[in-house]
């Protein structure tokens, strides 16, 4: 230890990175689902498709819906392709993600 | 990068048992005390590799999170590292931050893989990185201090706070520190480095994402095909995550120096120990279905039909290490069958101020 530290202390330095601000915000909420085109997403996990699907289905019949877009993202832990993404937002007004197992 | 990133912050505390008492009020530490890390410290550390604090050594996009060496050298000081360490830290980094090992979704899994970090090289023996007697046990710097610095960045760098990111069910003590080296010097072998490409002169470190350890105990047989078969079986046990279903790997078979004499004086060299379980460590598809394992309704065929614990000898990693006494193995599976996670080696880079 310095003399300097010894005298006035220690001074230790910050280990932590903290998450850098991300830009963009999120698309504005649907004041209703009539009408709405679903995206289901499911990530490969058993049985992430057919929950996904029983929650789209459950809302298709309390909401009369245009209809579905089934994708995959790949891999249930890694993020979905950008590719993917951008075509779920072309074709979908919401979309329903979550895991499985 | 848009900007250069911040150095560091720094807190004023009274003294060094103070600064280790905030460490844990701040939540930096796995549970065990820190090394306060000092200004001093930490320039030690980049003066010792060169590196200014801002340079980036890795980033991971998906927590938006960057780490320059100021950072990585703190959480290095942290874990009790020497300075000397520093460059096998550097090459963790970057291995542990390459898009293929999946740093994210490894680490915040439910099934609580640990990285496994190995050495080879001559590095190793001049750090003291020990690959002999209690490997995965207590009692060395190196390895207790280079798996540890890891853990850190973990938490500290790559923000996985356990609960929060970090979704471990059980977890397992290898996630404190999992760092070992391969016995090159007392195996007749080609090294694991050497067979992922790189010299025999060169130092490296590989980073996986692995469960823990288990230890196999084969006394008496000295034919290998008993020896191999119990290490076979051992492989396609139910309850490793990677029994559902074929997996790409990667599986880590350790062999004892008792165990090495025994086979290599039977002809069995890394590459037969591999084509052997690749083809004899699996179930039927029956079992696997059974038992959860491999999803779809069962079918007549699948009482004969086979489905082999790896995919191909490829994944199967044949290591070197333990102490003299005692015919064990180790066998350790990959996270999550090996899907989404793969080694990564990278080669360690002499300091910038070479003993030369």
């Amino acid at each position: 230890m310095s003399k300097q530290h010894m005298e006035s202390g220690i001074v230790i330095l910050d280990p932590v990175v903290r998450e850098v601000a991300r830009s963009g915000k999120t698309a504005p909420r649907l004041a209703s689902l009539e009408g709405a085109t679903v995206g289901i997403l499911e990530n490969l996990k058993p049985k992430a498709k057919e929950l996904l699907t029983m929650v789209y289905e459950e809302l298709a019949r309390r909401h009369k819906l245009a209809g579905s877009v089934l994708m995959t993202s790949g891999s249930s832990s890694r993020p979905a392709p950008a590719a993917v993404l951008d075509e779920m937002a072309r074709k979908c007004d919401i979309v329903l993600v979550g895991l499985g197992d | 990068m848009p900007t250069t990133p911040p150095r560091a912050e720094r807190h004023h505390l009274a003294d060094a048992l103070s600064a280790i008492e905030y460490c844990y009020e701040q939540g930096w530490t796995d549970g065990l005390p820190v090394v306060p890390p000092t200004e001093d410290r930490v320039a030690a550390m980049l003066d010792y590799v060169g590196a200014a604090p801002a340079q980036v050594v890795g980033q991971n996009l998906v927590r938006s999170r960057t780490a320059t060496a100021e950072k990585v050298a703190v959480n290095a000081v942290m874990a009790g590292c020497r300075v000397e360490y520093f460059p096998v830290i550097i090459a963790l980094v970057e291995a542990m931050t390459d898009d293929a090992y999946n740093l994210h979704g490894s680490s915040i899994s439910t099934g609580g893989s640990a990285p496994l970090v190995v050495c080879n090289g001559p590095l190793t023996r001049e750090l003291g990185i020990n690959s002999g007697v209690n490997l995965f046990g207590p009692g060395n710097r190196a390895n207790a201090t280079i798996g540890r610095t890891v853990r850190l960045l973990l938490l500290n760098v790559f923000g996985g706070t356990p609960g929060v990111l970090d979704k471990s069910c059980f977890g397992h003590p290898g996630k404190y520190t999992y760092c070992i080296a391969e016995d090159e010097a007392n195996s007749p072998w080609t090294p694991f480095h050497v067979e992922r490409g790189f010299k025999r002169e060169e130092s490296t470190v590989t980073i996986m994402a692995m469960e823990g350890p288990h230890q196999v105990n084969i006394a008496g047989p000295s034919d290998p095909e008993v020896i191999l078969s119990a290490v076979a079986d051992t492989m396609r046990g139910t309850g490793t995550m990677l029994a559902s279903g074929p997996s790409v790997g990667e599986y880590v078979v350790i062999f004892s120096p008792e165990l090495r004499r025994i086979l290599y004086g039977k002809g069995c060299d890394k590459e037969s120990i591999r084509q052997y379980l690749a083809t004899h460590a699996g179930r039927t598809a029956e079992y696997l279905k059974k038992h959860g394992l491999l999803l779809g309704a069962l079918e007549p065929s699948d009482a004969t039909r086979w489905v082999p614990t790896v995919r191909s000898a490829e994944g199967i990693f044949v290591l070197t290490g333990g102490g003299d006494a005692g015919p064990f193995t180790i066998c350790i599976p990959p996270w999550g069958r090996g899907l989404n996670s793969k080694a990564v080696t990278r080669a360690v880079r002499p300091p910038a101020r070479s003993k030369a």
